[in-house]
Parts: C-alpha cells; sequence; structure tokens
C-alpha cells in the first residue's frame, strides 16, 4: 500500500513545482519580486574617485566637488529616451526636494547635452560631462537612466535603476534620507 | 532529394553565431585567447542574458574597451574578474565563484545525480528481485504434471485444425 502511494510522489513534485511558480508569479505582480533586479556592488561604497569637466561651465569636478551633505547623482544622456521622461519629472521635483541633484551626461555630445539643457531647462546642481563612461563603469552604472544617494559622508545608500520621479522617489528614496537623517541626529 | 542529407547535415553545423564587429590588437595569441574567453564568460550587465561578445549595448562595449585595457596593463585573470565584481557584483560572472552562497550552484548538480544514481540502483535492484520470484513460485507449485500436458497439447491441436 505505501509503495502505490510513492507512486504519487511525482505528482506531488509537481505541484509544488507549481505552487513555488505561482509564488514567484505573483511576487513579480506585486512587486515584491523583480526577476531584473540586480543587486548593486556599489551599495555601501564611497563614490569612486573621478576628475572630470562639467558640461555647461568652465573647470573641473572631481569627487571632493561632491558636498557633505546628502544628495543625487542620476546618469542620464541626450540620447535616452526615458530621460527625457526623468528630466521632465526632475523639473518639477528639484525645486520641492530638499537634496540636491547632480548630473552625470553619461557617453554624450557635449553640444547637444548644451542644447537639451538650454530648451528643457536645467534641475542639476552642476552637471559632470562623462564622456568616455568611466566615472558611470566605476559606478556599475548598466545604462541610463540611473540614480545614486550618496550620504554626507560621499557613501552611496541606494542605487535605483530607470528614470526618477516623484513616485520613486517616495517609495525608495524618501526612507532611505529619513533614515540617513534620523541617524545623524542621534 | 540528394541534397536533404546535406541540408540536415548544415543545420547542425550553425552554431550560435553571435559577435559584435570590433578590432582589439594584442601583443600576443595567448592575450587574445584571454580576451576571447572572458567575452564569453562575463555577463552583460544591461541584457541579462548575454555576454560580453554577443551584446552591442554601450556599456558592452565599454566594458569589452576596459577589459581589453586591463589586458594590456598586464592585470591577471584574478584581477580582472575583482575589477568586474567590484562595479557589477557576481551578476556579471557566468561561471560563479565557490562561495557559501553559490555553494547549491556547484553541489546541486552533483547532489541530484547522487540521489537519481541512488534511485535507479534501488530500482533495478528490486526488478531484478522480482525476475527471479516467478522461477521461484513455479517451482514451488510443481511444474505441470502429465495429464495437464496432455490437455494443453489437445486444446492446441484443436485450435490449429479450425
Amino acid at each position: 500500500m505505501l509503495q502505490r502511494l510513492g507512486l504519487f510522489l511525482p505528482l506531488v513534485v509537481f505541484a509544488f513545482l507549481t505552487y513555488l511558480f505561482f509564488q514567484v508569479e505573483r511576487g513579480v505582480e506585486q512587486g515584491a519580486y523583480d526577476p531584473n533586479a540586480s543587486p548593486s556592488a556599489r551599495m555601501h561604497q564611497p563614490v569612486p574617485d573621478f576628475d572630470l569637466p562639467l558640461v555647461d561651465a568652465p573647470g573641473r569636478f572631481s569627487r571632493a566637488d561632491l558636498p557633505r551633505q546628502i544628495h543625487v547623482l542620476t546618469v542620464w544622456a541626450t540620447w535616452c529616451p526615458s530621460c527625457v521622461y526623468e528630466h521632465r519629472e526632475l523639473m518639477k521635483l528639484a525645486p520641492v526636494l530638499d537634496v540636491p541633484i547632480y548630473g552625470i551626461d553619461y557617453k554624450d555630445d557635449n553640444a547637444k547635452a548644451l542644447a537639451w539643457l538650454e530648451k528643457l531647462g536645467n534641475p542639476y546642481v552642476a552637471n559632470i560631462d562623462d564622456a568616455k563612461g568611466r566615472l558611470a563603469l566605476d559606478l556599475g552604472v548598466t545604462g541610463a537612466p540611473e540614480q545614486f544617494l550618496v550620504d554626507a559622508q560621499g557613501i552611496i545608500r541606494h542605487h535605483h535603476l530607470g528614470p526618477l520621479d516623484a513616485a520613486v522617489w517616495e517609495r525608495e528614496f524618501a526612507p532611505v534620507v529619513a533614515r540617513l537623517r534620523g541617524e545623524a541626529t542621534q | 532529394m540528394s541534397l536533404r542529407p546535406l541540408l540536415i547535415l548544415l543545420l547542425f553545423m550553425t552554431g550560435p553565431t553571435q559577435a559584435v564587429i570590433e578590432s582589439y590588437t594584442f601583443d600576443n595569441a595567448q592575450q587574445e585567447q584571454r580576451y576571447q574567453r572572458f567575452i564569453a564568460e562575463l555577463r552583460c550587465p544591461k541584457c541579462q542574458n548575454q555576454n560580453l561578445a554577443g551584446s552591442d549595448a554601450p556599456i558592452a562595449a565599454d566594458l569589452r574597451h576596459e577589459l581589453h585595457r586591463l589586458l594590456m596593463e598586464g592585470k591577471t585573470d584574478a584581477e580582472i574578474t575583482e575589477f568586474m565584481v567590484a562595479r557589477y557584483g557576481d551578476f556579471i560572472l557566468y561561471r560563479p565563484r565557490v562561495k557559501p552562497e553559490t555553494i547549491a550552484l556547484w553541489a546541486g548538480p552533483a547532489l541530484m545525480l547522487l540521489i537519481g544514481g541512488l534511485w535507479v540502483w534501488r530500482i533495478s535492484r528490486r526488478s531484478r528481485a522480482a525476475a527471479q520470484t516467478p522461477d521461484s513460485v513455479a517451482a514451488a507449485a510443481g511444474a505441470l504434471n502429465e495429464s495437464d500436458r496432455d490437455r494443453l497439447r489437445n486444446m492446441l491441436d484443436d485450435k490449429a485444425k479450425h
């Protein structure tokens, strides 16, 4: 009799795998699990050293020029479609956020970038011209747009892939900022 | 008609040939070999199921460029792997390193093979035991006696006549 029950073992395994499949599927739908998410290797590490020209100003910008307060580094480019969306969102966000936004113009043509800022406005405190993409590569960027939330000590505290907008800010960035400020006042 | 075997043969001769056209120069063949091995085994961080060799994403081009630079600088394989992992995590390695998080990946297949092997061994042992049973049953019951055999022969003969 017990051996007969053993015949149902494949069915039990199948049922378990089906359950597993739908659990993952539900996780994806609810946003709890993202199959495309890649863990950022640069989390909780300092911003890598760099020394690059600025897009819209003379002079150079290095890691030492980053502010001693919580700020956002956002990687953008004129060739990147969702950067158009992000730029529009940043124009709305920048005036109301108490966190300065720094741009990293990634593998872009300087003339095009200048025209873009001229036409669409400039939400960035400063815009770093990473024409060769070396800084982005050191940051572990996979494309544009991507953002890094950096704390007052220059440590990366959050890495987001995709455009930054108000909803993403509220969901992913604001809690980290609140936590960092909470720690700072203690 | 005679082309068919040839066509079928051709079908098997097509390998996964995806490659981007870029020209890098190397000092020696060994360097180039290492380059080819790295771009085959490093994963493109942007387009997740392609290696660096097959991807034309800008980041993949940058990483190939960096890889070439590191090779020309005389970096060792371990240093190059470290460079890539520091930026893109273990994710970038198609051949994961052996560590506590990846032990299931490395030991899993061997474990499965062991379990499967044990299972097959058990089944084959049981069927061998079963194969021996009918003989012993027959022996215990005694073979057909003479009158049984006559009856059987008559039945078969009757059937043959019809």
